[in-house]
């Protein structure tokens, strides 16, 4: 077996100047990422997973949960340390996955991003190590959702999962994007009431799921939120169930 | 939790004058070096209220803090009972900046909560407390994870010390192997493995200087001659470091740059040693006088 690649600091440094500057905006364009091969290192804590293809996505649907699932199952022996490595995600974005993120991010392709420099620096690069960067990149974001969703305890461990990805926006730019989210038993417990309450959510969901997040969001000005466990999140949206509903 | 400008529902120790008393944390230090998988943070916390000093007592108040990591999502709540907290954080799961908050807390809920030294204008009030409701603010804090971590890392990931197959004379190396193998003579490793030799850490600098740092720039050397090495575990260690830590940026590895790169891996060994020495020469000197 062989040890993942991952892109050279400086490689990833130039290859971030290049989409900024626009100089390297047309390699985008094409079906695979053409790369400066000198500039790869091996990773020496992950082997490199073999045949793993991600499902591209079509007009159906863009696969995100099932891809996330794919990814962590992939890279599951990364400890959060390695995964904050953004050496990594920025090569499997351009070689490996490069055909599934030009699908899943089409405007560069098919030339309708508004900025392309930005469009491209927000999915395919990861400027620092923090939450709303990983969540944002087209790989990392698979893996560190799936990261924050895999509850052990369920017999279908990504069940939780699967609600995250319900609607696009809550990963990325709702729960995902709180501190709130690097706490387990607070995700859990939101995600497990939104399961347990379908019906509840079968409308509207978007604004109902801001508001439990900012809801929990506004405990946490008065409690430490990482001292509790996952009952006391669910509790809490239990008895604001009459207010979920009205909205 | 912001705490600056902020009013809790109840008298809260720490925030402007609601509470009469001292909170605050005493002292915060962060041990590296002493294990290999975690970092040790002890805090010392200065807690003084008649009051809350009794709810500790009675296990109903626990000092808390609360560890906040964003660029791996990290987010961890410890409790302990008394002034003095030992916390481990797994380095593997840390890195950069790494936030803590400091507070008292009750572990559980009850009403008529009253405190004796608050302020007049909570005379008479009583308060339902639930459990998770903080007492006391004894402030904030913070540390920087990741390049200690990666220097002691860096040492015993590619590299191991073992017995030869001679009773005196051995130092051989072999580098055909995932991590760098020395192999001692048979008396010189039980003299190693002795506690007091091998596992003090007034001997390090010895070992760094005398052992390690030669077997590494032999390693390196060969590295940059045989291109079969370049696959072994510790070579790719090795590389990684180069092009991860900024103590290496403009350096890149050939002969002439062999020992500068050995001593930065190690974290400049001859230095330590000579600093150690000065300091033990200094130190008898002035017992003598």
């Amino acid at each position: 077996m062989k040890f993942q690649n991952i892109f050279r600091t400086e490689y990833v440094e130039h290859l971030r100047r290049g989409v900024k500057d626009g100089s390297l905006i047309k390699y985008y364009e094409s079906d695979t990422f053409l790369y400066d091969n000198e500039k790869i290192l091996q990773f020496p804590v992950e082997y490199y997973p073999e045949n793993i293809k991600l499902i591209i996505p079509n007009n159906k649907s863009n696969y995100d949960f099932e891809n996330s699932k794919i990814i962590y199952e992939s890279y599951k022996s990364l400890t959060p340390l390695q995964a904050s490595d953004i050496r990594l995600w920025t090569y499997l974005s351009h070689i490996d996955y490069f055909e599934y993120m030009s699908k899943r991010w089409p405007s560069i392709k098919e030339h309708s991003a508004v900025n392309p420099s930005k469009y491209i620096l927000d999915h395919w690069f990861i400027p620092s190590p923090s939450q709303s960067n990983f969540l944002r990149h087209g790989i990392a974001g698979l893996w560190w959702v799936s990261y924050l969703t895999y509850d052990e305890n369920r017999t279908d461990h990504y069940e939780l999962t699967k609600v995250i990805y319900r609607q696009l926006d809550f990963a990325t730019r709702t729960l995902g994007t709180y501190s709130l989210a690097r706490h387990k038993e607070a995700v859990f417990g939101i995600l497990e009431f939104i399961l347990d309450n379908s019906l509840l959510f079968a409308n509207n969901f978007e604004a109902k799921s801001r508001y439990i997040t900012k809801l929990i969001n506004q405990l946490g000005g008065i409690r430490p939120l990482s001292y509790f466990e996952k009952d006391y999140f669910k509790g809490i949206l239990i008895n604001a169930k009459d207010r979920i509903g009205n909205i | 939790m912001k705490f600056d400008g902020f009013s809790f529902p109840h008298p809260v120790l720490g925030i402007k004058d609601d509470i009469e008393g001292v909170s605050s944390v005493d002292e915060i230090k962060l041990d590296e070096m002493s294990n290999s998988d975690n970092y040790i943070l002890n805090i010392k916390y200065k807690l003084s209220n008649i009051d809350l000093e009794e709810m500790i007592t009675k296990k109903s108040a626990f000092f808390h803090c609360e560890l906040n990591c964003s660029s791996t999502l990290f987010r961890k709540s410890y409790l302990s009972d008394t002034s003095h907290h030992e916390i481990w954080i797994p380095k593997d799961y840390v890195r950069d900046k790494v936030e803590l908050l400091f507070t008292l807390i009750s572990t559980h809920a009850f009403s008529n909560y009253q405190n004796s030294k608050a302020h007049c204008d909570f005379l008479n009030f009583k308060f339902d407390i639930d459990n998770g409701d903080v007492l006391a603010y004894l402030g904030k804090g913070y540390f920087i994870a990741g390049i200690s971590y990666h220097k002691l890392k860096a040492v015993s990931s590619f590299m191991e010390i073992e017995k030869g197959e001679n009773e005196t004379g051995d130092y051989n190396v072999i580098l055909d192997n995932p991590k760098i193998l020395i192999k001692l003579s048979k008396n010189d490793y039980i003299k190693y493995c002795d506690s007091r030799i091998g596992k003090n850490r007034e001997c390090a600098t010895i070992f760094h200087s005398s052992i390690v740092l030669p077997t590494l720039i032999h390693a390196l050397y060969q590295l940059t001659i045989n291109d079969d090495l370049k696959d072994k575990s510790w070579a790719i260690q090795i590389f990684n470091r180069l092009d991860n830590d900024e103590l290496f940026i403009g350096l890149s590895l050939n002969e002439d740059n062999i020992l500068k790169i050995s001593q930065l891996i190690l974290g400049m060994p001859i230095e330590r040693l000579l600093n150690d020495l000065y300091f033990q020469l200094n130190t008898k000197t002035d017992t003598d006088n």
